[in-house]
């Protein structure tokens, strides 16, 4: 069973990017959960979603605590103790930015990935210059850093899910696809 | 009287308007609050951001909630301390309807200001019925827009001949201020109708809400003027009027606007301002 | 065909199968998907219903028992305050019987504000005469309203289906969703005997003797004991057509168990996961509550039948008293010749987690006080 939690702020699509990825998985095949985190939301404030998912039926119904995989939206967002300890050991980490960030204690054994999301945004004029939309190159990094899931399954996701600029969104998961790299600590 | 740190979002219109009534009210205030924006913008316990007594009660009850706050420190011999009913549209036009007309028929002596940001948008942008022809929310999306007008209801509130009631916005905070000062020295249900505009809800970027709140008032979609005794109309100093068009065109909500409803609503608007015009007379204000 | 969607959107989904006429809701947090999902189905003109923006839960219910008076199909979704503030109505609905279908997405009641999940809300609605299902997953949430509205119309008394907020209304998750054609065959149009009908005038509601009430409430206990037979033969029908079998209760490995749980709602979901872990120690069985109104006593003996010891692990709390699904399943063994012991837990209030690990130290826990009878034992957050 794969568990995945993704942070960010809330306006970024942190939930659309935890549907495009349960739907991803879905179509290689498996059985999916995707959950906000609960209680109010509002713009800017640090929100997260979850996605499980597993060869068979999950029937469990409870939050997730030790995440297999976190993706984060905001890098800023690791001051506010978003809670890296949590990854499960070997666990990965994958964020938007170009290297590691001061003072991140990345748990012993885990991978961290980067991919510079915003560039990705910037460069296809996703959103704008202050909210760039970066989900969707997220979601495209993942599976890049990953290889639970194909591009393929992302970029139909995509074309299902996103409410608009179909083609742009799709562009920005195959590049980040491609620009995910591992970063050896 | 408002700490930092609350959880409105950015560019929020209540938060602003919270701020204003409460320093023109002093500390000698008690806040009851609905269900809506207001209750969750204070914060969640253990925090709270109002440095004054602040009560939460039931969605649909908040003006006789207050009325009973009011009653029961007068009964304890304190007749000094404001009662402020702080709700939204949605607690106040629709679910507190019946609690409003109550309380104002009684002629119960509370301070109610309502924050109309002109739709649910705690629970995620669903038409009240102070939502404005033409609006897109949630449950009235493409295909089935807002067909109804916003409900009047000041007119209704005037209807029950009450001893104040004005609108003002988070443009104008002095007359904001001024209003809520007046109301202050006055006994009986006063009610203050206050816009506020909500980035998320109405679709526009969070810096633009101040302006938006004055195109509302220039555009006279939401003039602002005082109602005494529910016969006395004053209208209030406003900036030069303008068209509709330029509040409607700024607003992602009104973003299906046809040129043809564009008209009509340039014509409403028009009709209705010089209805009111003619209702008001000039007031010599006392300092 | 296999959809991915959260809870709220199986419960719209479902709705718009059923052909609901006439639907009249009341934004609340957990609920408000399914008005915007249906109010968006109206406006596209995929759902053929009239869409009635109220001002208040009250009106809601009111909207809903004028239509089905009318003789219309109608329906309304709602959560904790606002199923509380329909209250009166749901008596009235009942007391007129209504085939309304109500959906309520449970959630903790004020005061304080809470958003998180517990059942106190529709199981303080237990003595309204409405019939009461219980889900665990999107798909039994889908597939509840489909029966429940066909359960309605052939009782004539109103039904709630009960999914509990973000575990299962925010929870997004593969669905089979039936084609319209499959469901009318299972659903056909509402043909009510009794309505408004100028062709046919009657009169409803009116005041009536006490004898003539006291014939109707027994009539009411006999319908609802209907319910139950009613409910095994469209779960076969439903079986037949769409290949998922539901039951009022169900029991899922307790043969040669030290110790069962009996659960309802999702909880169901988390004990089965903790079930499938390997482990050592004392057998732990599971039975299943879906059907709560009316209370499924025979089912319930027969699934508990030589069981050595039970926990009944409710969600809810009537406070004075204890855990509200073990008062009742107590009180359905009085009588039953080596009835198990019986442990009432209470966990979960205000949407605390309840974790595999939860249930296996609540597990172990149980095992050690199964000398004593304690009092409700609280879960540990």
């Amino acid at each position: 069973m794969i568990e995945i939690k993704i942070s960010g702020r809330g306006g970024q699509g942190v939930v659309l990017a935890s549907q495009i990825l349960a739907m991803a998985f879905f179509k290689c095949r498996r059985w999916v959960q995707a959950f906000p985190s609960f209680g109010a939301e509002r713009r800017g404030a640090p929100v997260s979603a979850f996605v499980r998912a597993d060869e068979k039926e999950m029937t469990l119904r409870c939050g997730i605590y030790h995440p297999t995989w976190m993706i984060l939206f905001d890098p800023y967002l690791l001051e506010n103790s978003v809670g890296l300890s949590e990854i499960r050991e070997k666990g990965s980490l994958l964020i938007n930015g170009r290297e590691m960030q001061k003072g991140m204690k990345i748990p012993k054994g885990a991978h961290f990935f980067v991919v510079d999301a915003i560039a990705i945004a910037h460069g296809l004029g996703l959103g704008g210059a202050t909210s760039p939309i970066v989900n969707t190159a997220m979601v495209g990094a993942f599976a890049g850093a990953s290889k639970l899931i194909t591009i393929e399954s992302v970029t139909e996701s995509i074309r299902e899910m996103a409410p608009a600029q179909r083609e742009k969104n799709e562009m920005a998961a195959r590049e980040a696809y491609k620009l995910v790299k591992e970063v050896v600590l | 009287m408002v700490a930092p740190g609350h959880f409105a979002c950015p560019g929020c219109g209540e938060s602003i308007a919270f701020r204003h009534v409460l320093h023109a009210l002093g500390r000698n205030t008690v806040v009851v609050t609905t269900a809506g924006c207001g209750s969750v913008v204070d914060g969640y316990y253990p925090t709270t951001a109002s440095r004054v007594p602040f009560f939460h009660c039931s969605f649909g009850t908040a003006a006789t909630t207050a009325a009973g706050v009011k009653a029961g420190l007068e009964m304890q011999g304190d007749r000094r301390t404001h009662v402020l009913a702080w709700a939204g549209d949605g607690g106040t036009f629709d679910i507190g309807f019946q609690s409003l007309s109550g309380a104002a028929e009684r002629n119960e002596d509370i301070l109610y200001v309502c924050y109309d940001n002109e739709a649910y948008m705690n629970t995620g942008v669903q038409r009240s019925s102070a939502t404005p022809k033409g609006a897109w929310t949630t449950t009235t999306p493409k295909g089935a827009l807002e067909d109804r007008p916003k409900k009047n209801l000041i007119a209704i509130l005037a209807a029950h001949e009450i001893p104040y009631i004005a609108t003002a916005t988070v443009a104008y905070l002095e007359d904001l201020e001024e209003k809520v000062k007046r109301a202050k020295k006055i006994a009986g249900f006063r009610f203050i109708h206050i816009l506020s505009p909500c980035p998320p809800g109405w679709i526009f970027p969070p810096e633009k809400t101040i302006r938006l709140a004055r195109l509302a008032v220039t555009s006279r979609i939401f003039p602002l003027f005082e109602v005494e005794n529910g016969k006395e109309y004053s209208l209030s100093p406003m900036d030069e009027k303008v068209s509709v068009r330029e509040y409607i065109q700024g607003q992602g909500r009104f973003r299906n606007f046809t040129e043809e409803e564009m008209a009509m609503l340039q014509r409403n608007v028009d009709q209705a301002w010089d209805n009111l015009a003619a209702k008001a007379k000039p007031k010599k204000r006392k300092p | 065909m296999r959809r991915l969607l959260t809870g709220n959107e199986s419960a719209a989904m479902a709705v718009k199968l059923s052909r609901a006429q006439v639907i009249a809701a009341y934004p609340i947090t957990p609920q408000t998907a399914i008005a915007e999902k249906l109010a968006e189905d109206v406006a596209k003109g995929e759902l053929e219903a009239r869409y009635m923006k109220v001002e208040s839960e009250t009106a809601a219910m009111a909207a809903c028992i004028g239509a089905s008076m009318s003789g219309a199909r109608a329906f309304t979704a709602t959560s904790s305050q606002g199923l509380a503030l329909m209250h009166e109505l749901l008596h009235w609905a009942s007391g007129a019987r209504l085939p309304i279908v109500l959906v309520n997405v449970n959630r903790s009641m004020a005061a304080p504000w809470s958003l998180g999940v517990d059942q106190n809300d529709s199981l303080s609605q237990r003595d309204t005469g409405w019939v009461q299902l219980y889900c665990e997953t999107g798909q039994e949430v889908l597939d509840s309203i489909l029966i429940a509205f066909k359960l309605a119309e052939g009782m004539l008394l109103p039904v709630m289906v009960a999914m509990e907020g973000f575990f299962l209304s925010h929870y997004f998750e593969p669905v089979d969703v039936p084609s319209p054609k499959e469901v009318d065959r299972f659903l056909p149009r509402r043909k009510a005997k009794y309505r408004l009908d100028p062709k046919k005038p009657s009169t409803f509601g009116g005041g009536v003797s006490s004898g003539v009430l006291y014939s109707l409430r027994q009539r009411m206990q006999a319908d609802m004991e209907g319910v139950k037979r009613f409910y095994n033969r469209l779960c076969h029908q439903f079986e037949q057509l769409f290949h998922r079998r539901y039951s009022a209760v169900e029991a899922i490995q307790t043969e040669g168990s030290e110790l069962t749980l009996v659960t309802s709602g999702t909880l169901t979901g988390t004990v089965k996961a903790f079930l499938k872990e390997s482990r050592k120690g004392p057998k732990v069985g599971l039975v299943k509550v879906r059907m709560f109104r009316p209370f499924p006593t025979a089912e319930i003996r027969e699934s508990l039948k030589g069981l050595k010891r039970i926990a009944i692990l409710d969600r809810n709390l009537s406070p004075g008293s204890g855990g509200i699904f073990a008062q009742e399943i107590k009180a359905s063994l009085l009588g039953v010749e080596k009835a198990p012991r019986v442990l009432s837990v209470v966990g979960g209030l205000g949407g605390v987690d309840i974790t595999p690990g939860h249930i296996h130290r609540l597990a172990s826990l149980l095992i050690d006080q199964m000398g004593k009878t304690p009092d409700t034992i609280w879960m540990e957050p």
